[in-house]
């Protein structure tokens, strides 16, 4: 039997702190839609689609009603729909027709958003991928639903420069076609490098290679639960040890993912689909009490920006992975902490005040998995997936400091303490002897600023003013 | 000492409530096994001060309650004069251990809100409307303007959980007491450690992945 203490501290979780599922995402195949006849196609996505996701909303409000906790957003991955359009290279009209069919099957079963209007670009664009993109300002401004990613760049293959200049320009399209609604249509669009297969969140979720027929995948969040334990464990002693926090973290996001498996599995088995997997994100809301930058502030973070906060996101950001990996059977999409500006009123006012700003964020990012978005003028290398090139060993780096060549020469990188191979080259040009070959010349480029790289903090949107209904985190 | 039924019988229920102190245990234990009894089932609180222990004591051979009764009762006579002793048979049935009255699934109600004379009566009228059988009670009165109390109790099969939540919702909002009806899962998922699938019954949901 539980002790009451347990049992009050689960109580305590789910009705004080915010702790609730924030999607059930059912993953479905499309794939065997694909017809030659455009009408044909689009009617069997439609008749797939409400025939398999009729029971979703139902089942979700029933257990979540039964376990207390609330499902948030009740959604739909499906294959890439380039798939579907390989046939149909060229037809903008079709494409149009399949989002629509498939936004039309949104409404008729209650589905909030449905992802996967997507395509994988990051090697090369077949007609049907290009066929989509060339779609997305009609498709996005004609539809509610349905969200669109583009994958662009894999660590492996790099980046393909082509496919993000040309969706850069649909991107612009569609927040033009939606100007009537703030440009929102482009906050229905995200572009990765590295899309997960399995990640239930919005817009980037989609049913990947590798995945069944049907599959259930949960998001969960909760920096609510988490902060107030860091708040009951400071309020007990206030001198603990960056072990101690990271230990409670850890435990509490044992005990939020845990919610997430055991709402998963049931729901997958109600629905007699197999459960995929679980996404424990921290993702804030612009609500007091639901936010991830409280939660640095509980480890001692005053404002966020100060020394320390880099550490605060690693350390909260691998005691979530770790005490969610224990809890789950199969932990996937992009498990970890969200820090957006524009979603998370303490990160906003760390901006506003001048604290925190883009690069910081940045820096932040690289022990995460999800990275700073929403940044308004941001500038350039806001992508996680943006790798530095390696000037060497030609190709991206991984996880690399960036100065890993510092031990070939103890000067500072501002002084010259790059590697002895560029050094002699820079020498030989102060000599007027021929230049390097055409491939190292950007390598004697002085470091310019990028003029938007110091994005100015009054810039920024607050979240207060301007609350965010972008899909991406999901309220 | 409280008088049980004059039968003989090879199971009995034992209860002995005093005053808690040192050593109840080793002598009502002590007691039975000079009797010959095996011990099956022991369960003890302590409840605003005093000791409450209930043991399942089987014999070989059937044996008088009385017998029992003042074997128990000259054991903690010594320490504890005023202690209360109940020594009832029970039958097969009811003395397997893990039996249920009510087969179902199992649910926590809480209510935490300003104490008040007759709540645990009126939670209680409200569960036995619905056929839920109280297995298990908490009470906590160590905030008086937040009393919790909780109950573990199971709801047969078929019965509709969300009505019961309902019910109880509307009996006690208004004055002033939040509840909450939540399936027992939730809690052994958030404070146990094992597989999910165990809260199933050790059965995952049986679809496969290669369909």
């Amino acid at each position: 039997m539980l002790e009451t203490t347990d049992l009050s501290a689960t109580l305590r979780m789910i009705g004080e702190e915010n702790l609730d599922v924030r999607t059930v995402t059912l993953g479905v195949n499309l794939n065997g839609c694909a017809r030659e006849d455009v009408s044909r196609m689009v009617q069997a996505v439609y008749d797939r689609l409400c025939h398999a996701a009729e029971r979703v909303v139902p089942v979700a409000d029933a257990i979540g009603a039964r376990y207390g906790v609330r499902i948030v957003n009740k959604r739909l991955a499906v294959s890439p729909a380039s798939i579907l359009l390989e046939g149909h290279a060229g037809d903008r009209a079709a494409a149009v027709a399949l989002c629509q069919a498939m936004d039309r099957a949104c409404d008729t079963v209650g589905i909030d958003l449905l992802g996967g209007f997507s395509a994988l670009v990051h090697k090369g664009m077949t007609p049907g991928e290009r066929t989509l993109v060339d779609s997305l300002p009609e498709a996005i401004s004609t539809t509610r639903h349905v969200c669109s990613s583009i994958n662009i760049g894999t660590t492996r293959a790099g980046i393909n420069a082509g496919a993000v200049a040309m969706v850069a320009k649909q991107i612009l399209a569609v927040a033009e076609a939606t100007r009537e609604e703030r440009g929102f249509g482009a906050a229905k669009i995200v572009v990765f490098a590295n899309q997960p297969e399995d990640n239930p969140f919005m817009a980037g979720a989609k049913l990947g290679a590798g995945e069944p027929d049907r599959v259930v995948n949960i998001g969960v969040s909760g920096p609510g639960v988490v902060k107030r334990a860091l708040d009951r464990l400071f309020a007990i002693r206030s001198d603990r040890t960056l072990d101690e926090i990271a230990e409670e973290v850890k435990h509490t996001a044992y005990r939020v993912t845990r919610v997430g498996e055991l709402i998963g599995h049931e729901i997958a088995g109600e629905l007699g689909v197999p459960f995929g997997i679980l996404d424990l994100a921290l993702a804030p809301t612009p609500r007091v009490g639901d936010s991830v930058g409280e939660i640095y502030q509980a480890m001692g973070i005053e404002k966020l920006g100060a020394p320390g906060t880099t550490a605060a996101v690693m350390l909260l950001n691998d005691a979530v992975k770790k005490g969610g990996a224990f809890a789950s059977s199969a932990v996937g999409g992009l498990s970890g902490a969200f820090i957006p500006v524009m979603e998370d009123h303490v990160i906003g006012e760390a901006c506003t005040a001048g604290h925190a700003h883009a690069r910081k964020a940045r820096g932040d990012d690289r022990g995460l998995l999800r990275g700073p978005r929403h940044v308004p003028g941001a500038g350039r290398h806001l992508l996680r997936g943006h790798r530095r090139h390696h000037p060497r060993r030609g190709r991206h780096r991984r996880d690399e400091p960036e100065d890993n060549q510092r031990p070939r020469d103890s000067r500072p990188r501002r002084e010259g303490g790059r590697s002895r191979e560029l050094r002699r080259a820079l020498r030989r040009r102060h000599r007027d002897e021929p230049r390097l070959p055409r491939g190292r010349r950007r390598l004697r480029a002085p470091r310019r600023p990028h003029p938007r790289a110091h994005p100015q903090p009054v810039e920024l949107a607050h979240p207060a003013k301007a609350a965010c209904r972008c899909p991406h985190t999901p309220e | 000492v409280v008088s049980s039924p004059a039968m003989n019988s090879k199971r009995y229920l034992v209860t002995t409530v005093l005053a808690d102190r040192v050593g109840i245990i080793r002598d009502v234990s002590g007691a039975l096994f000079a009797l010959g009894a095996n011990l099956t089932d022991v369960r003890q609180a302590v409840i605003g001060g005093m000791f409450v222990l209930n043991a399942i004591a089987e014999f070989e051979a059937p044996r008088d309650a009385g017998e029992i009764r003042a074997k128990v009762s000259e054991a903690l006579a010594g320490a504890s004069p005023a202690a209360g002793i109940s020594v009832l048979p029970c039958g097969p049935a009811v003395a397997q251990s893990g039996a249920r009255t009510v087969d179902g699934d199992r649910y926590v109600a809480s209510f935490s809100g300003p104490d008040r004379p007759g709540r645990i009566h009126a939670i209680a009228e409200i569960f036995a409307r619905h056929g839920a059988n109280v297995e298990d009670w908490r009470h906590d009165l160590s905030d008086p303007a937040r009393t919790l109390t909780i109950g573990v109790v199971t709801l047969a099969a078929g019965s509709d959980p969300l009505a019961l939540q309902d019910e109880l919702r509307d009996a006690f909002a208004p004055l002033g007491l939040a509840t909450s009806l939540l399936h027992e899962n939730i809690f052994r998922a958030t404070n146990e450690v094992g597989p999910i699938v165990q809260l199933f019954g050790g059965r995952s949901n049986g679809v496969s992945r290669n369909a």
